[in-house]
């Protein structure tokens, strides 16, 4: 059973092609890692999935609700998918808690204090409790990939996409947001990676895609992703990137 | 003994200290010596005049200490001046409230008090030591400071000095809450009109002038009832901190809530002394009120029910069209508003009322409002009791602080969806709204305030009147939320598209969205101009004059000056002129000072 699908996905940015027809599906508890080369429309594809951008032709599913113009589907599918972004965009001008706490309470309309403890739970689980009252602004850019973390998962989605959530990090940071994130995809969610750490995708990603040019030009398990790429496109991209 | 340890910082050390500073800031070369030299010689001559100034006899200050009455309140009726006090009192207690419950209780070294402190007094001692001794006064010259009187000034101060100094170095450690030393000050203040005796006029039986009295208590009408509201201020500090122990959100709301609705209650019933009849309350209002707050908490129950859900859309609309109607009916105005403000509620109630809870506050919030409003239209639409010569019962400061305040008030929501309006997605809004914007932006003030007064009778359906202050305030208003919104659409520019998209991802609807992420952000970011923007509109509120208004400038500058009769302040043009200059300062100055501390405690988030 996918709990996400996608069939010819086309999208236009005026008049240039973002994407050029993308179908695949993704089943419940599965780790997906999109890697291809700089504007190939990964971005794009990922952030159709949560409606931040809208396709223009195909369909797409998610737990079973096709994504339209209707407002209600699109909240509902919202809180059903975290997104986790490149540049963290936490909230600057609210607290760590209150960063995880927002969507809770005015969305899930949780109570203030259930909100609380399930978000110290949270800040537990990707291991910065003790930073709960500082701003954003205040912590290091690892800190606050964490906490953008702990911000999606706190509507307790069945999706989680991230966005090259490492590339703006110094090394030493990259390992503890992923870190969580291995974590994460142990514990079964579902997940699309977009990502150019190529050790994650062979760690934990049960599928590898490569996109180029708007298209999806192959999809493997990571062995043979790595070791056997169907496309010469995924083997030129490989030589490029290791 | 370990204080004495501690204590190891000798006079010497610091007096070194001060000569080596003054060397390298000061006198580090020939050139910035003779600079130096200069520029004090320059500042003391130009503080000495204006010293002289202020102190020559060919001033007449009894014009300004006379007058204040005629200052703050202008004609009111002096028997009901107990309404004034109430006013003021109102005001302050809830001052004191939000003190003690947004205070965080902020300590400061006495050391560092004192160092404040010894600022002040040096400043004292500078201004004593080059006062003039003599002024002259049409050619010949007058002695207006006498020597002694400088030497018990400077006794005062070193004596001053030499007790801080003390003070410093006994607790060179301790701390002191910053609140405490705010209330010391103010009880010196309030202290200090029962003992400071400034000069005014008085008169005889028959009505003669009796020239300045030196000794005579400055209003001494006016001591009990401040020491009491000093009083009232304390007791509401304490109740604001023992709520906040307390620490619950709706006291906040209460507390923000009360702040909207004290000026209203004023305006409406303390000061206009409303002549309402009890018998109009019991059958009319009443009836009204419960009768409209069982409809809205009817609409608010039933709107959510699964079989009524189909047809909210076209509640909404059938309520709509009904407001419309009732508008352009010959009914009680409290009606056509009341009306408007249910449709308001039967098109919010479904997506705010989602749970049994959340359905309860709603309702409770509501009947409360519509009785609080019904109450209000009253005392506002009743004939006022207070009979004054002019066309308002507002006057002098009162007038000026009740048009600066509820044109800021009104201009905050209106200012920031015009903002929104020019900022969105949607044509016709867009248009509209950069229309009004550029419209009420490029006509001077001083026009609109015509405009108000004059035309727009004109614009109104027939028998809606508007007295000639609340027009100042519309007109004051509307002009300020076009500034306004040109404010809060910077701010809005400066937000970075990821918090738009973060919101989204986390769920948030399109309301949220502009109220708890983008609008505190975009209104911290442009904190300096609004503050800006309020300071001049504070001044601008003088304009007011031109539409027959006495605003406090209006009375130093003419009134006062023309007063023959009585007390006769013919040409005082000058001490009252200074009057409402120095008058216009205290308030802006400590408006600034105040909002930039507020920016200081905001910019935590920043970064
Ligand atoms: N808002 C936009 N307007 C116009 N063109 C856009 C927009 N967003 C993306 N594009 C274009 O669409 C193409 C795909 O962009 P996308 O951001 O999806 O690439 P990407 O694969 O995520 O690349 P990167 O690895 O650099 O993030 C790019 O050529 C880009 O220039
Ligand atoms: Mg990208």
């Amino acid at each position: 059973m996918s709990i996400i699908k996608s069939v010819d996905v086309k999208k236009w940015y005026g008049d240039f092609q973002a994407l050029k027809g993308i179908s695949m599906d993704v089943a419940e508890g599965e780790v997906l890692v999109i890697a291809g080369p700089s504007g190939s429309g990964k971005s794009t594809f990922i952030r159709c999935i949560n409606r931040l951008e809208q396709h223009q032709d195909g369909q797409i599913f998610v737990d079973g609700i096709e994504l339209t113009n209707d407002l209600k589907n699109i909240e509902a599918i919202r809180s059903e998918v975290g997104m986790v972004f490149q540049s963290f965009n936490l909230f600057p001008h609210l607290t760590v808690l209150q960063n995880i706490t927002l969507a809770p309470i005015w969305v899930r309309k949780k109570s203030k204090t259930e909100a609380e403890e399930k978000a110290m739970e949270l800040l537990e689980r990707v291991g910065i409790p003790e930073q709960a009252d500082k701003f954003p602004g205040q912590l290091s850019g690892g800190q606050q990939q964490r906490v953008a973390i702990a911000r999606a998962l706190a509507m307790e989605p069945k999706i989680m996409l991230f966005d090259e959530p490492t590339s703006a990090l110094d090394p030493e940071m990259i390992k503890e947001v992923l870190d969580v994130m291995k974590e994460l995809a142990k514990s079964g969610m579902t997940m699309i990676v977009v990502t150019h750490e190529m050790g994650f995708a062979k760690e934990v990603a049960d599928r590898v895609m490569l996109f180029d040019d708007g298209q999806l030009v192959e999809e493997n398990t990571p062995e043979e992703f790595f070791n056997n790429p169907k496309s010469d496109r995924t083997k030129l991209f490989l030589s490029q990137i290791l | 003994m370990q204080d004495n340890q501690t204590l190891e910082s000798p006079p010497e050390i610091q007096f070194a200290g001060v000569s080596r500073w003054l060397k390298e800031n000061l006198f580090s070369s020939l050139s910035s010596s003779i600079l130096t030299v200069l520029s004090v010689a320059a500042v003391v001559s130009v503080f000495r005049s204006i010293i002289g100034f202020f102190i020559s006899p060919e001033r007449e200050w009894t014009a300004v200490t006379y007058n204040l009455q005629l200052y703050m309140v202008q004609a009111y009726p002096e028997s009901d001046f107990i309404r004034v006090w109430i006013t003021v009192g109102l005001l302050i207690f809830l001052l004191g409230l939000s003190w003690g419950f947004n205070s965080l209780k902020e300590k400061v070294l006495i050391k560092e008090w004192c160092d404040g402190l010894l600022k002040g007094i040096s400043s004292f001692l500078f201004i004593v030591l080059i006062a003039p001794t003599n002024v002259d006064v049409e050619g010949t010259s007058v002695q207006v400071f006498n020597n002694n009187t400088r030497y018990i000034c400077i006794a005062l101060g070193i004596g001053l000095i030499l007790a801080i100094y003390l003070l410093r170095k006994t607790y060179p450690k301790t701390e002191i809450i910053k609140d405490r030393i705010s209330f010391l000050y103010i009880s010196l203040l309030v202290g200090s009109i029962w003992i400071i005796k400034v000069p005014t006029v008085t008169f005889t039986a028959n009505n003669e002038r009796v020239d300045p009295d030196p000794f005579l208590p400055l209003a001494n009408t006016t001591t009990i009832p401040w020491t009491i509201i000093f009083g009232f201020m304390i007791f509401g500090y304490l109740i604001g901190s023992f709520l906040k122990t307390k620490g619950k959100n709706s006291i906040s709301r209460l507390i923000l809530s009360s702040w909207v609705l004290a000026p209203l209650v004023i305006v409406s019933w303390i000061y206009r002394k409303p002549d309402f009849g009890m018998s109009n309350i019991l059958t009319l209002d009443l009836p009204i009120a419960v009768g409209f707050s069982v409809l809205g908490i009817l609409a608010i129950r039933t709107l959510n029910n699964k079989k009524i859900v189909p047809y909210q859309k076209y509640v909404t609309y059938g309520m709509l069209v009904l407001t419309v109607v009732i508008f352009f009916l010959p009914v009680l105005r409290q009606l056509k508003i009341l009306f408007f403000i249910t449709w308001l509620l039967v098109s919010v109630a479904p997506t705010i009322a989602n749970s049994k809870e959340s359905a309860k506050n709603l309702s409770i919030v509501w009947s409360v409002s519509v009785f609080i409003l019904i109450l209000l239209m009253r005392g506002a639409s009743s004939d006022s009791l207070i009979v004054v010569p002019g066309s308002s019962i507002y006057g002098g400061f009162t007038l000026t602080w009740l048009i600066a305040f509820f044109g800021i008030a009104i201009s905050f929501p209106f200012g920031v969806i015009l903002a929104l309006g020019r900022t969105s997605k949607l044509p016709v809004i867009r248009i509209i709204c950069t229309a009004v914007i550029e419209l009420v932006r490029s006509v001077p003030f001083i026009t609109w305030l015509f405009f108000g007064s004059v035309m727009l009778t004109l614009f109104l359906p027939k028998g809606v009147e508007f007295d000639e202050v609340l027009r100042a305030i519309v007109v004051t208003a509307i002009f300020s939320s076009a500034y306004l919104a040109e404010n809060v659409r910077g701010g809005l520019q400066s937000i970075n598209n990821g918090q738009f998209e973060a919101a989204d991802a986390v769920g948030l609807s399109t309301l949220q969205r502009i109220t708890l992420i983008i609008m505190p952000q975009a209104l911290r970011a442009v904190i300096p101009p609004i503050v800006s923007q309020v300071i001049s509109l504070f001044k601008d509120t003088s304009l007011v004059a031109i539409v027959g208004l006495f605003d406090l400038l209006y009375i130093g500058s003419k009134v006062i000056p023309n007063q023959s009769q009585g007390a006769n302040f013919l040409g005082t043009i000058q001490e009252n002129i200074l009057f409402c200059a120095i008058f216009y300062w205290l308030f802006t100055y400590s408006f600034a000072r105040r909002s930039m501390k507020i920016e200081k405690r905001l910019g935590l988030g920043e970064r």
